[in-house]
């Protein structure tokens, strides 16, 4: 590999409906509503993927081969259809993961190198810099 | 198979009304994806009902809206994601090549009426159509670069100049003179949304999984094909050359009913036939329909009749005719779907008992 020559990704970064969804099915198999409560935990309540977007946001992953259906039974007279992980599926999580981890630790990196060379002053959250 | 599937008059542990209204909102839904997804979704709405709840969530509702509206317009593209992208992909290189051709001629009549210092507002139905046609000139040429997301936005911005375009022919036609260059226009502006969804199924589904080369490549190469026409006109146009392309109103106006009716004929059976390229046809039907009905003599759109402000009426009909020839053909694509996915199914098991090698005696 040419030194200084970044690998291009081969895919877009996911969308964060999609990363979730995935996350959620990396504990294990689960069913649509159960994909959505884990989704809206740890989102810590930002995303709700409601019945409607959700079915459509499994479609294309099946369709994309990320995401395949596990087994389906009967609870209570209600159908409950567990998806699961493809093997590709969690390739793409695991790089995506990794890319996000990347990403945010190079931020914090950048901040405290921000810090280190202004002594006098802090950075607060989001709102510029004010005197220490 | 559907035995161990819910019976939904069993929910007896949530208020019956609920159960009721959810069932009315997914009946919204086309069949198909009723079938798909139906039984489960109904599960997962009674499981994150509140308890004693009887009457659907408001984000709910919207959230049903809005997935059925989206699933009724990818509908005439296919009734699952893959089958979607094999058909955004056949419309968009079948119409990205098609269009080129009124793109040309509409662009290239405006450009030759200024060269000559004509009355722009006497060339008629190319003027209003003209900026809605560079709009989609620059879409095909980004759909060339393999710029998916930005010919989506401005495939967009062209279908919506273009429909703008024939909004405001309509009241000035409905007031003097006449509807026909608004029958004429609407196939076009139905193509270009047409482009507008097939383009953005396409974007979606490269951002999960890439296409695989050979079909980008064509996508692109038709792009190119269709940005080239209209160029092509407007270098000879500023070159001082003879233009090369027909009238605006000429596409099928002066060829013969049967040589029409047997091309489209031998075209759709040619798509049918093919497994990749079966799931464009109800939308190029759709499409066909509204720019050929719209160019003949059926609604009186050729002069027959005196389109007026009463004979509004006929561009709803056009419309309507559109759908149907949508709707009609998505069925038979569908059962020549079913058909095929029962012998791909069978298939197996007939190779098993005829066991292997039985073939080469």
């Amino acid at each position: 590999m040419v030194l200084g020559m970044a690998s291009k990704p081969s895919h877009r970064a996911l969308q964060e409906p999609a990363f979730l969804v995935l996350s959620a099915l990396a504990q294990g198999p689960a069913h649509g509503y159960g994909i959505s409560k884990d989704v809206e935990e740890s989102s810590g309540g930002r995303v709700a993927l409601r019945a409607g977007t959700l079915y459509g946001a499994i479609d294309r992953l099946v369709a994309a081969g990320l995401v395949e259906v596990d087994h389906e039974e009967v609870v209570d007279s209600r159908l409950r259809r567990y998806y699961r992980l493809t093997v590709e599926g969690g390739t793409r999580l695991d790089a995506e993961a990794r890319r996000a981890e990347a990403q945010a630790r190079q931020a914090l990196e950048r901040l405290a190198a921000r810090r280190m060379s202004r002594p006098g002053r802090a950075v607060t959250g989001g709102l510029g810099e004010v005197p220490a | 198979m559907s035995a161990d599937r819910p019976d939904p008059t069993d929910v007896t542990a949530v208020v019956p009304a609920l159960v009721r209204d959810y069932r009315r909102l997914l009946r919204l839904f086309p069949f198909a994806y009723r079938r798909a997804h139906g039984a489960e979704m109904l599960g997962h709405l009674l499981d994150a009902a509140a308890p004693g709840q009887s009457r659907p969530a408001r984000g709910d509702v919207v959230d049903l809206l809005r997935a059925a509206a989206r699933e009724w317009a990818l509908a005439p593209l296919g009734p699952t994601p893959e089958r979607r992208r094999r058909g955004a992909v056949g419309v968009l290189v079948v119409l990205s090549v098609v269009l080129g051709y009124p793109a040309a001629s509409s662009l290239g009549a405006v450009a030759q009426g200024v060269a000559h210092g004509h009355d722009v507002a006497g060339l008629g139905v190319a003027v209003p159509l003209a900026p809605g046609w560079a709009l989609w000139v620059l879409a095909s040429l980004a759909l060339a670069a393999g710029l998916f997301r930005a010919a989506v936005r401005l495939l967009g911005a062209a279908a919506a100049a273009t429909w703008v375009a024939l909004g405001g022919m309509t009241v000035v036609g409905a007031t003097g003179g006449g509807l026909f260059p608004v029958l004429s226009g609407l196939g076009w502006a139905v193509a270009q949304s047409a482009l507008v969804v097939a383009a953005a199924v396409l974007a979606a589904s490269q951002g999960l999984v890439p296409a695989p080369r050979g079909v980008a490549g064509l996508v692109r190469v038709a792009g190119a094909v269709g940005a080239l026409m209209p160029v092509v006109a407007l270098a000879r146009t500023a070159l001082g050359l003879v233009p090369w392309w027909p009238p605006y109103d000429a596409p099928f106006a002066d060829l013969g009913g049967g040589i029409v009716v047997v091309g489209t004929c031998v075209l759709a059976g040619g798509l049918l036939v093919s497994r990749r390229a079966r799931q464009a046809l109800p939308v190029l039907a759709g499409v066909g329909a509204a720019v050929v009905v719209g160019r003949t003599g059926l609604m009186g759109s050729r002069g027959l009749l005196p389109m007026d402000v009463v004979d509004e009426g006929n561009l709803w009909v056009l419309l309507a005719i559109t759908l149907v020839a949508t709707a009609s053909a998505r069925w038979v694509v569908n059962r020549v779907d079913e058909l095929a996915d029962a012998r791909a199914s069978l298939r197996p098991g007939a190779e098993q008992a005829v066991g292997p090698g039985m073939g080469a005696v």
